[in-house]
């Protein structure tokens, strides 16, 4: 080979690995948003794109001169939706990141397509535990809770506020008795005792014939964990029948989160829960995103609206950091690993083992008039525990 | 477990078949005596609700929503059947399938209005303060508003079975039932009657949705499981049997109850076993009559 003929082929090689870059430094940044937006968890998929495109508005139109684009897809909290919209996201829109989802069963299905395909994967809310242990990736960082962190932590703090014998009454799916697992196991390291368990199906509108067990057990307190129209039936029914008068009640913030609190009305008063986010929880950057919410947003903020607003923040954040820089994923990685959040629910990080958040949990109660968790107490710096099953 | 245990879990089961009977009554009514299984049923109960939850925003009394919605329902109902059910069975009048197809669409569709109109969020209907407490019997705390739903369920049933069984119009229901066209001859307008059951039916759904969603709450999908499980109960009672389908429902209520407080584990299952069982013994179910056609 001689000189003239190395040159050549090594500028036109040059060349070729060179242009698509600066046409891609030209092209928007693709994000693909995979959220529920019809049936019943389309109110959550809303509020937490309505978060989101408050930190983006916030961010501008262009991240380092770079304009963005935003692709939406709804998943329909249905696991199969779930994983054609994503491979659309991959394989036709060609995304450089994703942001989703809800359903913590869309999550468990979509994670190998985003993860084989490695894609930066930002996940707002969907709590399943698999995602911080044998499912986990370095891929993948959680903006919400895990199933762990959402009943583990209060089970010590009620053994200390209440006394040591304990109830669990979650509903029967995977959800329910991963949480009453979690907060059995801990309640029983901190040297209490679980006294009685019972899982209700699904759909329940009648709780009255479990009732007899809860108070023949005397519990200290009662673990629930249900959700939507079962919430309200169990904690109405709960109160109805006098056990609420002797019996303290702890839960995760689903239990009497916002969408069922106003219909369990006077019977949620007094009932305990734990959460990474609280409307009320006062400090100056809450204050700043609750207000920007009612402007920009026209709605109360919620935790899905804080889950998604902070992954706008760590994602516009780690673009500036990269100046645009969208294809460089490993970059992104460990700016987001390293990155502190000043998040409305407090201080955001991750946990470099898992990925998952460390943060505060808030301790709160639902309080009367008007009707509203109150934080009582708050746990510093929670995070999900290193089984050793995570590689990232 | 001891006798007070015993009679406690009886107590919370007769609750939950107290439930069933309510929906139960209406849905039997209308299979038994036009021979439809209406799956806008749960539609129809849900909308009584509703329409109980805006009364009682406008008029301010639990009990006049208590009284518009079962109306507001009856006469859907009988509208129902006048334009869609009778010109449906008046050309096919031997298809089964049809009829429910036609009540499953329209539920579908209730359900979608009711989103439309009303929106997805659980909302509560309040309970009459004056039902608000609870009554003491023995160790046991019974809310009184429960206690009201009990004897409501009872003079329901009781009222539906006199018209049903005692009275002419009953007499020429039943007539209509076994032998339309004989019916007919003898004078009886067997379309009036149809277009007269299928609005009672509708207005006990409406009832049931009222009296029950107080207790739960209200949203578009509440009545999907409650009208199963009474389905259910129907089913093991006897399809088309009044008193099969008060039976069926006392009977699941107890083996919901006594499953929780001794088969916890496997206690969801239960009830289908319960079903499986009665219909490999008696495949009409308790007291069903043996198939007619």
């Amino acid at each position: 080979m001689n000189r003239r003929h190395f040159l050549k082929t090594t500028a036109v090689g040059l060349g070729a690995t060179l242009a698509p870059a600066v046409a891609r430094a030209q092209e928007p940044i693709k994000i693909g948003v995979l959220l529920p937006f019809s049936k019943a968890f389309a109110v959550l998929g809303e509020n937490t794109y309505a978060g989101f495109m408050l930190g983006a508005k916030e961010a501008g139109t262009e991240i380092a001169g770079r304009k963005y684009t935003i692709v939406k897809e709804d998943d329909t909290a249905d696991p199969s939706v779930g994983v054609s919209k994503v491979r659309k996201l991959i394989d036709k829109d060609e995304v450089d990141v994703i942001v989703g989802t809800v359903h913590s069963g869309v999550a468990a299905a979509i994670r190998n397509h985003i993860v084989d395909a490695k894609k930066l994967w930002l996940n707002p809310i969907a709590t399943n535990d698999l995602l911080a242990e044998q499912g986990c990736s370095r891929y993948h960082f959680r903006f919400s809770a895990s199933g762990w962190q959402s009943s583990a932590p209060m089970a010590p703090w009620a053994k200390a506020k209440f006394g040591d014998k304990a109830y669990l009454c979650a509903f029967n799916f995977a959800f329910g008795q991963q949480t009453a697992a979690h907060f059995k196991r801990a309640f029983e390291a901190a040297g209490g005792k679980v006294v009685g368990e019972s899982f209700p199906p699904f759909g329940t509108t009648n709780y009255a014939p479990y009732f007899p067990a809860i108070k023949d057990a005397q519990p200290s307190v009662v673990f629930a964990n249900f959700a939507g129209t079962d919430a309200v039936a169990f904690v109405k029914q709960f109160a109805d029948f006098g056990l609420a008068a002797t019996t303290k009640v702890v839960g995760p913030s689903n239990l009497v989160s916002e969408d069922v609190l106003s219909a369990q009305g006077q019977a949620a008063v007094g009932i305990y829960s734990n959460s990474y986010y609280t409307p009320s929880y006062d400090i100056p950057r809450n204050k700043t995103f609750l207000k920007a919410c009612k402007e920009v947003i026209g709605k109360d903020g919620d935790h899905f609206m804080c889950a998604g607003y902070d992954v706008a923040q760590a994602l516009f954040g780690a673009l500036r950091e990269t100046r645009g820089a969208a294809a460089n994923k490993e970059r992104l990685i460990q700016i987001i690993e390293a990155m502190k959040i000043d998040s409305p629910r407090g201080p955001l990080r991750f946990d470099p083992k898992n990925h998952n958040p460390i943060q505060h949990s808030h301790m709160r109660v639902v309080q009367a008039s008007p009707l509203h968790s109150a934080v009582v107490d708050i746990l510093k710096d929670v995070t999900h525990p290193d089984s050793g099953t995570c590689k990232l | 477990m001891s006798l007070e245990a015993i009679l406690t879990q009886l107590v919370m089961g007769l609750t939950v078949g107290v439930n069933l009977v309510l929906v139960a009554t209406g849905l039997t009514l209308v299979f038994g005596m036009m021979g439809v299984i209406n799956f806008a049923h749960s539609a129809l109960f849900m909308l009584g609700a509703y329409v109980a939850l805006v009364t009682t925003a406008r008029l301010g009394s639990f009990w006049l929503g208590l009284a518009v919605a079962p109306l507001a329902l009856g006469l859907l109902g009988a509208a129902i059947e006048r334009f869609f059910l009778r010109p449906l069975r008046t050309r096919f009048p031997d298809s089964h399938l049809l009829p429910l197809l036609l009540t499953f669409g329209l539920g579908l569709f209730f359900e979608g209005a009711a989103k439309v109109l009303w929106g997805a969020d659980v909302v509560s209907l309040d309970k009459p303060r004056a039902l608000a407490g609870a009554v003491g019997v023995g160790r046991v705390t019974f809310p009184t508003y429960w206690l009201f739903a009990l004897g409501a369920a009872a003079l329901l049933a009781l009222l539906v079975w006199l018209v049903v069984e005692r009275t002419s119009l009953g007499l020429s229901i039943r007539a209509a039932t076994q032998d339309p066209t004989m019916a007919a001859v003898l004078g009886i307008d067997v379309r009036r009657l149809n277009t007269l059951v299928f609005g009672l039916g509708s207005a006990l759904a409406a009832a049931a949705g009222v009296i029950l969603g107080a207790m739960t709450s209200l949203s578009p999908q509440m009545g999907g499981g409650i009208v199963l499980d009474a389905f259910i109960a129907i089913v093991i009672g006897g399809l088309g049997s009044f008193t099969g389908a008060i039976v069926g429902s006392l009977l699941l209520g107890q083996v919901q109850s006594f499953g929780v407080a001794l088969l916890p584990a496997f206690h969801t299952p239960l009830v289908f076993l319960v079903m499986a069982v009665v219909l490999v013994l008696r495949p009409s179910g308790l007291f069903g009559a043996s198939p007619r056609r």
